[in-house]
């Protein structure tokens, strides 16, 4: 039974790679291939090369020193930080939003089973984002101290149980946001605000321990101390291929993975059945404003937006950043200033200014409200296409709220930074203007790959916002623009000068978001159209 | 008011419809009638625009689907079989929604929601998020939203699935109403009784085809439309 659940579990998520809904069938084996290896080699591409770098800068001067168990135990947490920042907002809307949660119940398949193949499917995400960090560690690891038999199952041995961990850590976030939620009004902003607050606790715990690793680490007697913390070696050892140490971490990770499923299958019940705790009220008419059609649209955007807990915190987050970072550049930012001084003169303001302007990117990038957008429509496309509103209508109003979810956050970030840095008209401009057309671009992006790959047949609304193509494309090809362009700087840029640099960037950003648009309101209508 | 010439809508080398052909004039009641995958819900959602087809052409009121769409629509409304919602909307923040992209005023849509509502018995519930409506109650607030807007022809694929009996002999006597004002009906029904007490004319289809239509008594003789369907079938 559980092996079907997992089988209907995967299909669902993976549609895309295996059945191209444009031809209406199955994709040929070499096209899965292709679409296989692109998913994968833009996983691996954007985390697998940053793990690689660091691995490779930190493990040869650790394990030279006799350290290798805190080489395990630095990318071992930095792993399960990954792997829970992956999880956590998408275990809670996996767990127990399916929209085939009755029709499961009504079948005779024990609750275990249908928990086990969610917590699976959760674990897909988690286990994915360990795997893209540690993997890249424990080979390096093994190149650096010498390849043996024991140390290639211990790495993997570690990676598992790490996987395991982040697992239980996610889950049980979703547990907890579960169990509140079903007591509360305005149950997704309450939702968000608590997976932010466990997110929050998690971040504030990890980094004051790194914090805490760091000053330890920064004289060799502290050394000592260090390796008296509880339990710090001993995971760290696990990673190492100490089998005592790797038996407990393994048997420690595999209990806390059962106790959770346990947890998870007594309460699943009585929380998808949970009655709606607050009491119903009469509705009163009262006349409303009447809105132009494509006002409408844009509202009908907003309202799917908040009322959707996962496609908040997955898709909006880095407003919140933006926000953060805003009120960073505003407190912190006039002492880092002041401790820069005039030293640098203009070439370090220029440098300064593209780096604002990377760093406002980069956070923007990681919204992504405009690939899902399209499948979401899910089963209620019938409502748009049988309106008289024009296809390009509806791809505007989703690109509309994309700008106005990201572009609000990244025009106050810019204008904060630009009030520190005080870069001149031009710098100011540019400052401004990148990032704002930097986000256009990969909104645009992101719906026309969601309008040419898109999922119209998800039973959790988590498959088109977290584990699609166009959702990971649209990511992964962000960060990598991004990259692209810092990297450019660093070639050709500093030699052409920073300001040249950054607005020849932003033109080339400005032409390529033109492109897209163009292609949008004119081949995009005509595929929503087609759907 | 409904014209459709040579249908046809393929799915990969398959004819869901194939040439079908069928008139609907003002004022009448037109059912449609046939077995599961017969092409039903293919032709109505190829006349309300929803999915494109391969040949022929519909016009709504000599205004051509394919030429001018949203003018079509405009003069139009459809209501599923399966009344798939805005869950994360309220029943009235749908209906501001659908009154929004349709052009209704403020003054006129507050007047016909609270009317319709009324009527299907909704009013009260208008509050609450359509996700903990019960399908009977998404049927009536989809069946809402297609009225507010006065259309001329109204398309209903299942119409009386999940309504209770009031709300099902409110539908039947609404749809009678709206024909006598100079609107017209086309609707799939899998009840026969009801298609042959309240139908002007019928279709019956069969494997994408027509196989029979005209007025009721045309089609059915001196037999019940049941006897005609199921010997039809028999063929």
């Amino acid at each position: 039974m559980l092996k079907l659940l997992i089988k209907k579990q995967f299909s669902e998520m993976y549609a895309g790679l295996f059945f191209d809904q444009k031809k209406n069938k199955a994709r040929t084996r070499g096209g899965t291939i292709a679409m296989i290896a692109m998913t994968v080699l833009l996983g691996l591409g954007v985390f697998g090369v940053m793990m690689t770098m660091l691995s490779n800068a930190i493990c040869g001067p650790l394990t030279q020193a006799g350290m290798g168990w805190l080489y395990f135990t630095i990318m071992g947490l930095m792993a399960l930080l990954l792997g829970v920042l992956g999880g956590a907002f998408a275990a809670y809307t996996h767990l127990y939003k399916g929209k085939d949660n009755d029709t499961l119940l009504s079948l005779p398949i024990p609750t275990r089973d249908i928990i086990a193949s969610r917590i699976l499917s959760v674990y897909f995400t988690v286990g994915g984002m360990v795997l893209v960090a540690l993997l890249p560690a424990v080979i390096v690891y093994w190149i650096t101290t010498g390849f043996t038999a024991g140390k290639v199952i211990c790495g993997i041995l570690f990676a598992l149980a790490v996987s395991l961990l982040a697992l239980v850590l996610s889950c049980l976030l979703g547990l907890l946001v579960a169990r509140i939620s079903t007591k509360m009004k305005n149950k997704s902003f309450v939702t968000v605000f608590i997976s932010l607050l466990g997110m929050g606790l998690y971040y504030l715990f990890y980094f004051k321990f790194m914090d805490f690793i760091r000053t330890l680490t920064s004289s060799p007697e502290s050394f000592a101390r260090l390796e008296k913390i509880p339990g710090l070696k001993f995971f760290g050892q696990a990673g190492e291929g100490k089998w005592l140490p790797l038996l407990v971490v393994m048997a420690l990770s595999l209990s806390l993975a059962g106790l959770t499923l346990f947890l998870l299958v007594r309460s699943f019940k009585k929380i998808i059945t949970a009655a709606d705790s607050v009491s119903r009220v009469k509705y009163k008419a009262r006349e409303a404003k009447q809105k132009a059609p494509l006002r409408a649209l844009l509202g009908k955007e907003k309202s799917r937006l908040t009322t959707n807990p996962g496609y908040m915190l997955n898709g909006a987050m880095g407003s919140i950043f933006l926000i953060l970072l805003a009120g960073a550049a505003l407190i912190k930012g006039p002492e880092l200033m002041a401790h820069l001084g005039p030293a640098g003169g203009n070439m370090a303001k220029e440098i300064l200014v593209i780096g604002a302007a990377g760093i406002i990117a980069f956070l923007a990038g990681s919204n992504n409200l405009t690939a899902p957008s399209v499948s979401l429509e899910g089963k209620q496309l019938w409502i748009l296409k049988s309106a008289p509103v024009e296809s390009s209508s509806v791809l505007k109003a989703k690109l509309g709220l994309h700008m106005i979810v990201t572009g609000v956050p990244v025009l106050l970030a810019s204008l904060c930074c630009a009030l520190v840095l005080k870069p001149g008209l031009m710098g100011g401009l540019l400052l401004i203007l990148f990032p704002l057309l930097y986000i256009l671009l990969f909104g645009a992006f992101g719906l026309m790959m969601g309008t040419l790959k898109p999922n119209l047949n998800w039973s959790n609304e988590m498959v088109p916002i977290k584990q699609s193509l166009p959702s990971m494309m649209t990511m992964f090809g962000g960060w990598f623009y991004g990259a692209a362009i810092v990297g450019l700087y660093f070639w050709v840029g500093q030699k052409m000068g920073g300001y040249l640099f950054l607005g020849i960037a932003t033109l080339v950003t400005a032409l390529l978001a033109g492109a897209v648009l163009l292609w949008l309101m004119t081949k995009g209508s005509e595929r929503f159209d087609a759907l | 008011m409904l014209r459709i010439e040579h249908l046809t809508k393929k799915y990969g080398d398959k004819a869901a419809v194939e040439d079908l052909s069928l008139h609907i004039a003002p004022g009448e009641i037109y059912g449609f009638i046939g077995h599961n995958g017969a092409g039903k819900t293919t032709t109505l959602r190829s006349v309300a625009g929803i999915q494109q087809f391969d040949e022929g052409e519909i016009f709504i009121d000599g205004v051509s689907l394919k030429e001018d769409a949203l003018e079509c629509k405009r003069r139009m409304a459809y209501v599923p079989d399966n009344p798939d919602l805005f869950e994360y909307m309220s029943g009235i923040k749908y209906l501001n929604f659908i009154a929004d992209v349709f052009g209704v005023s403020a003054t006129d849509r507050k007047r016909d929601i609270q009317d319709l509502a009324e009527r299907f018995g909704l009013a009260e519930d208008l509050g609450q998020p359509i996700s903990a409506y019960s399908h009977g109650m998404k049927q009536k607030l989809a069946l809402i939203g297609a009225l507010i807007h006065k259309p001329r022809l109204i398309l209903m694929d299942e119409p009386f699935v999940g309504l209770d009996p009031k709300a099902a002999h409110l539908l039947k006597t609404m749809m009678r109403e709206l024909c006598d004002q100079g609107g017209a009906i086309f609707f799939s029904t899998h009840v026969l009784e009801v298609a042959e007490k309240l139908c002007d004319k019928v279709a019956i289809i069969k494997d994408g085809k027509l196989v029979r239509f005209g007025t009721m008594e045309e089609v059915k003789g001196d037999d019940s439309l049941e006897e005609v369907f199921l010997e039809l079938e028999a063929e």
